[in-house]
């Protein structure tokens, strides 16, 4: 933990000091005059006793994905039927722990982004550079305040932050080791702390980007920009960037407008970098997700890809390299095997990569990179164009060979009738695999199993080309943080209920039926008048679909942060936002302190702001961090049937009353108060039950009753429509007579008493005894 | 044909569920006390108007309720003379790994689940949670996949011979428990 040492006054006789605060080494100047709650710079077991109290209700629910261990010499141990490990592990802590090193890569992951982004800023623009998110926003970092307990002013201050995370990663990771923490539960706290930490790292990579480069701050207006696989300019040089440091795709841009050619050199990306890109520059373009990576590739459109870091196809070079791409590693994450040419001439790495006698290059400084991929798409973009000859008949031929084995499909992750899909091409019904395209995470899993080798994905290219050249979308450029002046309007009504619920889609591309699916939950909720927010690429396959009026959800409805509207964060890092706007609720609507107060603010988001996350495609392991960070502070999230690979979820039982009690704060006593939230982390099977599931997450004990009022009526039209029936469950979140609808209070009240229903008290509930302020 | 698991890569280790045959189900039926039917979101299954009566005949013919997932229970809730149940799986797994569990009739956990229709990866994941963590219970997988972290699972084969030969089971469970 860092030491603080406060100096009031000392008065000597070299000089007057008043105010002075010392932090290891580093000079704080401290004008923030907010009392420092009790965990600033939590360390491991500082919040144990929270998770503890979260996992006594939210119990960890373990699906091994495999029954053995193999992480040490001893291994492979066998741990099914109660065995243990040579080290004397069973296969419950065993699981804490993968789940812990899963949240630790992840955190890893956003905390190295952070690090190499400040790093960056803090080169070009200086330690000093302000902190500014705009006019409107105050609260510039709830995150960092309310675990860190500091208010950061400037690029440096971020500094001290970034090596809090790092030594909590390390200590975390220490914890896995063979030897060490044996409880499962104690994994899973652990877990929940690195899950914290990742999401600190977020803010830290976010707020540092859009003070120090030119990204929209807060704007609910933010531009739309272009999106899709069909809107790149293939008469132009293009340059796709793929990954989630937007450092070397400024540069490009940086290097075009300089030399005053921006427009004539096209520059694209996807996954994260994208978002970021377009943030940066309107004029770049999204082709989407991570899911099209090995598509994009493969058609041979990018003259040059520059690859930072995270979500990356390890093979993307080989495919890069088959179609005369040629390739540029920025961070030292990704080295690739490349030679290192950050230290060459500019001009002798142009000539390598033109000539191609090094096809890709790795160059650790994103100005250069940016500038060598310039001028190398401008050389090579003419004659490799026109060498590209179509695959087509390639392909087409390929498809003949299939044997009708069935291994494809039996290898696909999201098991779609690939082979019978390819089959059928024989015919030259070419249909099903256009159709397939639509749900294909574009994998390629299934190729790498053909043993007749037919590149199964290229198939699927060259049948729904028609669609791709049509895929051309808009999405609001994402905005970043929530303006305070927003909170202040939606805040009470978000904690009395009013507004039914902030509904929060985010993660990866992973879906088990493609992204439609995600469309319609988004667009379900925005109509219902909910908050919807989405980042990452969720937020890019929202965008990928018009309705019957040619618009996509982005052009259909606002970007505030207010009921009936969607708005994009951005990238991964911008899921910091949705988090901290559950924080900032609690402080600028609440008053609650946030400074060093974690346990206080989860508490109070757990029990009183209706926020639920969606992660429909989760497939990373940063999305398993960013979720457990969510779980510490109290918000639950969904994830689709994919998300069941995590292995692992904290799941409620609302059928024993005694987990469900919470004290109320005005007398002391603990109360029932219904099994609200029901689940931190759970795994849906279909659609359906995400819609519906959401619907019953966002009921929280501090519901008025208008407010559940509203929220009730949500979950039973939901439920109704989408499953047929009234909730089974309808009397566990019943209080009194005046939560129910009142269009249907007669009927539910005859429904209740069949149940047995009983009215219960609303009181004004914590889950923290120190909370209380009166006993009775 | 084979009990290799249906998706390739889906080698849990050691323990492996024993093949079950359509034709010998039935007369393990007659030593299942409690048993549990449980219906995975596969539209192939809830969609086969068929297939659904099929398995609602298997369930009263076992005096077994039925758990649907919630996303296909509309095409379940017409039938009357059998439980039928709205869960999400994932949360009556939760349930039911708990022994003490009441079940749905307050009379106790059951003794036997028997998976059909479930999304298989989702499934497969649920079978291994039973298997870890509810020694007290046998899972039985009646899909055209063979599901190795079940306790007994059929193998793979084809949509056609799955319908014939599940077809086939229910009436022998059927006539054998009117005789
Ligand atoms: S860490 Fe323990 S369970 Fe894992 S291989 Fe080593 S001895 Fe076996
Ligand atoms: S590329 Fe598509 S069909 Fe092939 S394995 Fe991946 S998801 Fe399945
Ligand atoms: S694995 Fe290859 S040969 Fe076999 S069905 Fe699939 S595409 Fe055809």
């Amino acid at each position: 933990m860092t030491t603080k040492l406060s100096i009031k006054e000392l008065e000597s006789s070299f000089a007057k000091i008043k105010g002075l605060e010392l932090l290891i080494g580093k000079i704080v100047e401290e004008e923030w005059d907010e009392i420092v709650g009790p965990t600033p710079y939590p360390s491991i077991t500082d919040l144990r006793a929270w998770d503890h109290r979260l996992l006594q209700r939210y119990e960890p629910f373990y699906s091994p994905f495999c029954d053995m261990c193999c992480l040490c010499t001893f291994g492979k141990c066998d741990l099914t039927k109660g065995k243990k490990g040579s080290c004397g592990i069973d296969i419950r802590s065993q699981q804490g722990k993968i789940v812990l090193i899963a949240c630790l890569m992840g955190a890893a992951c956003h905390a190295t982004h952070a690090r190499h982004i400040v790093n960056y800023l803090i080169e070009k623009k200086g330690r000093d550079y302000p902190i500014h998110l705009g006019e409107e926003i105050e609260l510039e970092a709830p995150l960092i305040r309310l675990v860190a307990g500091i208010k950061p002013k400037k690029l440096g201050d971020l500094e001290e932050v970034l090596d809090y995370i790092e030594r909590q990663i390390t200590h975390l990771l220490s914890a896995t080791a063979t030897g060490q923490e044996e409880s499962y539960i104690d994994f899973e706290s652990k877990a929940l702390h690195a899950g914290m930490v990742d999401n600190v790292a977020l803010e830290v990579a976010d707020i540092a980007q859009i003070s120090a480069l030119r990204f929209p701050k807060g704007d609910p207006d933010a531009p739309l920009v272009d999106l899709g696989m069909g809107v790149i300019d293939k008469t132009k040089p293009v340059i796709l960037c793929v990954g989630h440091n937007v450092a070397p795709g400024s540069e490009i841009i940086n290097y075009l407008e300089q030399s005053g050619i921006y427009g004539s050199v096209e520059v694209a990306g996807i996954c994260c970098t994208a978002h970021d890109l377009t943030r940066y520059s309107t004029g770049a373009k999204i082709v989407g997700p991570l899911s099209r990576q090995l598509i994009f590739v493969r058609s041979g459109v990018a003259d040059v890809i520059i690859l930072d870091q995270e979500c990356i196809r390890t093979d993307i070079i080989d495919e890069a390299k088959k179609v005369g791409t040629r390739v540029i590693t920025t961070i030292d994450q990704v080295c690739a095997g490349l030679p290192d040419m950050t230290k060459s001439p500019i001009e002798s790495i142009i000539k390598e990569l033109v000539s191609g006698s090094f096809p890709a290059v790795l160059i650790h400084d994103p100005a250069k990179a940016g500038e060598v991929a310039v001028k190398v798409a401008l050389e090579i973009a003419p004659s490799r164009r026109a060498k590209i000859i179509s695959d087509e008949q390639e392909v087409l031929d390929a498809v003949l060979r299939c044997k009708d084995c069935g291994r494809c499909r039996r290898n696909c992750p999201i098991d779609l009738s690939i082979d019978e899909a390819v089959y059928a091409s024989h015919e030259k019904n070419f249909g099903l695999l256009a159709q397939i395209y639509d749900q294909c995470l574009l994998c390629g899993r299934c190729e790498s199993e053909c043993p007749e080798h037919i590149p199964i994905v290229s198939a699927i290219r060259v049948a729904a080309m028609e669609k791709i050249r049509n895929e051309k979308y808009k999405v609001r450029s994402g905005r970043g943080p929530i303006k305070d002046t927003e909170i202040r309007k939606v805040g009470r009504p978000i904690v009395m209920g009013e507004i039914p619920g902030v509904i929060a889609f985010v993660g990866c591309a992973n879906y088990p039926n493609g992204n439609k699916e995600l469309v319609e939950m988004a667009d379900e909720f925005a109509k219902r008048r909910y908050i919807v927010v989405a980042s990452g690429c969720a937020a890019m396959d929202i965008a990928r679909y018009k309705d019957e009026d040619g618009q996509t959800l982005y052009e259909k409805y606002a970007g505030d942060f207010d009921a009936g509207c969607i708005l994009n964060t951005g990238s991964c890092v911008s899921n910091a936002h949705i988090i901290g706007a559950a924080v900032k609720i609690a402080n600028i609507f609440a008053k609650r302190r946030l400074r060093g107060n974690f346990e206080e603010i989860a508490d109070y988001i757990l029990n009183r702001i209706g926020a639920v996350a969606i992660a429909w495609g989760a497939q990373h392991q940063k999305a398993a961090s960013i979720a457990t960070g969510a779980n510490r502070l109290g918000i639950p999230v969904i994830l689709g049937p994919q998300g069941v690979k995590y292995r692992r979820a904290y799941l409620g039982r609302a059928d024993k009353k005694e987990n469900w009690t919470v004290y109320n704060v005005r007398t002391g006593k603990e109360v029932y108060a219904g099994p609200a939230p029901e689940h931190l982390l759970y795994v849906t099977e279909s659609k359906e039950e995400a819609i519906v599931t959401a619907a019953r997450l966002v009921m929280r004990p501090n519901d008025t009753s208008k407010g559940r009022m509203i929220k009730l009526s949500h979950y039973i039209d939901l439920h109704q429509k989408l499953y047929g029936i009234i909730p089974e469950d309808l009397h566990l979140f019943v209080r009194t007579e005046a939560d129910l609808p009142l269009t249907m209070k007669d009927q539910l009240l005859k429904v209740l008493k069949k149940r047995g229903w009983e009215p219960m008290e609303l009181p004004d509930p914590t889950l923290l005894e120190r909370q209380i302020i009166r006993r009775e | 044909m084979s009990a290799t698991p249906w998706q390739i890569g889906d080698v849990p280790g050691p323990k492996q569920a024993h093949i079950l045959r359509p034709e010998v189900f039935p007369k393990i039926v007659k030593t299942l006390k409690r048993p549990l039917i449980v219906v995975g979101s596969r539209k192939e299954v809830s969609e086969d108007k068929d297939i659904a009566n099929n398995i609602v005949i298997m369930a009263k013919s076992m005096n077994s309720p039925l758990v649907v997932s919630p996303s296909i229970f509309k095409s379940f809730m017409k039938f009357k003379d059998v439980k039928v149940v709205c869960m999400g799986i994932e949360d009556l797994v939760n349930h039911l790994k708990e022994k003490e569990w009441k079940g749905f009739d307050d009379k106790g956990n059951y003794d036997s689940i028997l998976f059909v229709g479930g999304v298989y990866y989702f499934q497969s994941q649920m079978l291994s949670t039973l298997k870890h963590f509810a020694p007290h219970l046998k899972t039985f997988s009646m899909d055209r996949f063979y599901h190795p972290n079940a306790e007994f699972s059929f193998e793979n084969m084809s949509e056609v011979r799955w319908v014939q030969e599940f077809k086939g089971m229910i009436e022998m469970i059927k006539s054998s428990s009117v005789s």
